[in-house]
C-alpha cells in the first residue's frame, strides 16, 4: 500500500467521488421511504434526540396524570374542609340560640344536638380522601414536576378532628350555664379560623400544581412535534427557515403582544 | 447564604418589582432572600429582543420577574413551537430552557436561554455566510 502516493488533487476528488455515492445512496433510501433519518447511521444526534424526545414525552404523560391525581386529592380535601366549615357554623347556631334562652329544658336539647354536630365533623374529615391519601386525616401527598424528581410539590396534612386540630369538645353540663356555653361559642370560633388558614393553604397548593399542569400539557405537545420534526433536520434549510422566522415574526402580533408584555412589567423601568 | 453583586459605577439591576441603579462609585451588595434579579448585562429589552431565540429569552425574563408567569406562558409556547418548527436541531437547548421553567428554576432557564441565543447565531452565520463555503460542508470525513 506504501508505494501509492496520492496528490492532494486526487485526493480531492476521491473524497468527492466517495461523498456523492453516499449522497446517492442517501436520497435513494430518503425517497423510498420519505424521512431524511431513517435509522441511527444517517445521523446518530438528531436520531438519538428524536427518541429521547418521544421517550420524554412519555414520561411527562405519566407525569401529567399523576399530577391530576393530586389535584383531584387537594380538591377533596377543600371539600371537606367546606363541609366541615359548614357544620361548624351549624354548630355556632345552636351555641347562640342556646345563649338567647334562659330555659334550661331547651338549652339540654340544643346540647345534645350539638354533641350530635361533633362526630359527624369526625366522619367528615375522614373521608375526604382520594386514591387512599387523605390530606384532612393525616396523609402528607407528595406531586412531582419533572420527569427526574428533582422538582416537586409537597401537601402537608392537616388532621381535621375535633379531638385534634379542630379543638372541639363535647357539651359542659349540658349548657345549664352561661359559661358553659361561652367555652364551646371561644372554641368554634378558633376552629374556624383555622379552617379559613387550611383552606387557604390548599388553595395556594392547588393553583401552583395547576400552573405546572398547564405547563406540562403544552411541553408534552410540543415534543412530540419536536420529535417529528427532528429526523428531518438539515443545518442549511434550519439557517434558511430561522431567516424567514426572524422576518415573519417582525411582522407578527407575538411580536406586538410580547411588547405590550413588557410594559406592564418591571422591565419597562429598564427602556 | 447570600448573592453577591458588584457594581460599577451608574450601573443598573432589577430586583423584585424595583430597578436599582447604582451611584458614582463601585459598590459590593450582599442581597438575600429569593425576589428575581436580573443584571443589566443579561436585560433584553424589546428593542433589542430581533431574533426567534432572543424574543424566547425577552419571554422567559418576562416570566421570571412578573408575579404572574402564568401570563407569558402562551406566548412563550407560541415562540418556542414557530423556532422548533424552523430549526428542530435547536431542540435540547429548548428542553434546557423548559425543564428549568418546569422547575421553577427561573435564573438556570435564563442561563439556557441564552445557550440557545448562542447556538441561533451559530445557525445565522452559516445561513449568512457565502453560499460556496456551505457546498463543501456535508461530511467532514477524513480521506481514505
Amino acid at each position: 500500500m506504501s508505494d501509492i502516493v496520492l496528490s492532494a488533487g486526487v485526493r480531492a476528488n476521491l473524497l468527492q467521488l466517495q461523498q456523492t455515492s453516499d449522497l446517492i445512496t442517501q436520497t435513494q433510501t430518503r425517497l423510498a421511504t420519505g424521512k431524511k433519518v431513517n435509522s441511527a447511521l444517517d445521523n446518530p444526534i438528531n436520531y438519538f434526540t428524536a427518541q429521547g424526545l418521544s421517550v420524554r414525552a412519555n414520561d411527562l404523560n405519566s407525569l401529567l396524570d399523576a399530577m391530576g391525581t393530586g389535584i383531584q386529592t387537594i380538591q377533596a380535601a377543600n371539600n371537606g374542609i367546606s363541609s366541615i366549615t359548614k357544620l361548624v357554623q351549624s354548630a355556632q347556631a345552636l351555641v347562640s340560640q342556646a345563649q338567647q334562652t334562659a330555659d334550661t329544658n331547651v338549652r339540654a336539647t340544643l346540647a345534645s344536638q350539638f354533641d350530635a354536630l361533633l362526630p359527624q365533623m369526625d366522619q367528615l374529615a375522614g373521608d375526604s380522601g382520594f386514591n387512599g391519601i387523605n390530606l384532612l386525616g393525616g396523609n402528607d401527598l407528595t406531586i412531582t414536576m419533572n420527569e427526574d424528581a428533582t422538582s416537586q410539590v409537597v401537601v402537608g396534612s392537616v388532621n381535621d378532628t375535633t379531638a385534634a386540630d379542630l379543638a372541639i369538645s363535647g357539651s359542659q353540663n349540658s349548657w345549664n350555664g352561661n359559661a358553659d356555653i361561652q367555652v364551646a361559642a371561644d372554641q368554634l370560633k378558633v376552629t374556624l379560623t383555622t379552617l379559613r388558614s387550611q383552606a387557604q393553604s390548599l388553595s395556594s397548593n392547588l393553583s401552583t400544581v395547576q400552573i405546572r399542569q398547564d405547563f406540562t400539557k403544552a411541553m408534552v405537545n410540543t415534543l412530540q412535534t419536536g420529535a417529528d420534526n427532528l429526523t428531518l433536520a438539515d443545518s442549511n434549510e434550519e439557517g434558511a427557515n430561522l431567516l424567514a422566522l426572524q422576518t415573519r415574526q417582525q411582522l407578527s402580533t407575538t411580536a406586538l403582544s410580547l411588547a405590550s408584555q413588557a410594559d406592564q412589567n418591571v422591565l419597562r423601568l429598564f427602556q | 447564604m447570600g448573592l453577591k453583586v458588584e457594581l460599577k459605577a451608574g450601573e443598573r439591576f432589577i430586583l423584585g418589582d424595583c430597578l436599582v441603579t447604582n451611584g458614582d462609585q463601585r459598590t459590593r451588595l450582599l442581597i438575600e432572600g429569593d425576589a428575581p434579579l436580573l443584571r443589566e448585562k443579561d436585560i433584553m429589552t424589546t428593542a433589542q429582543a430581533n431574533t426567534p431565540a432572543k424574543r424566547i429569552y425577552l419571554a422567559v425574563q418576562l416570566m421570571y420577574t412578573a408575579r404572574d408567569p402564568r401570563l407569558h406562558h402562551d406566548t412563550y409556547f407560541i415562540l418556542m413551537r414557530e423556532l422548533v418548527q424552523a430549526v428542530p436541531s435547536a431542540w435540547p437547548h429548548i428542553v434546557a430552557v423548559s425543564n428549568n421553567i418546569l422547575a421553577g428554576e427561573m435564573y438556570k432557564a435564563l442561563k439556557s436561554a441564552k445557550a440557545l441565543i448562542a447556538y441561533e447565531k451559530e445557525i445565522l452565520d452559516h445561513a449568512t455566510r457565502d453560499t460556496s463555503i456551505r457546498r463543501g460542508r456535508q461530511t467532514d470525513r477524513k480521506s481514505a
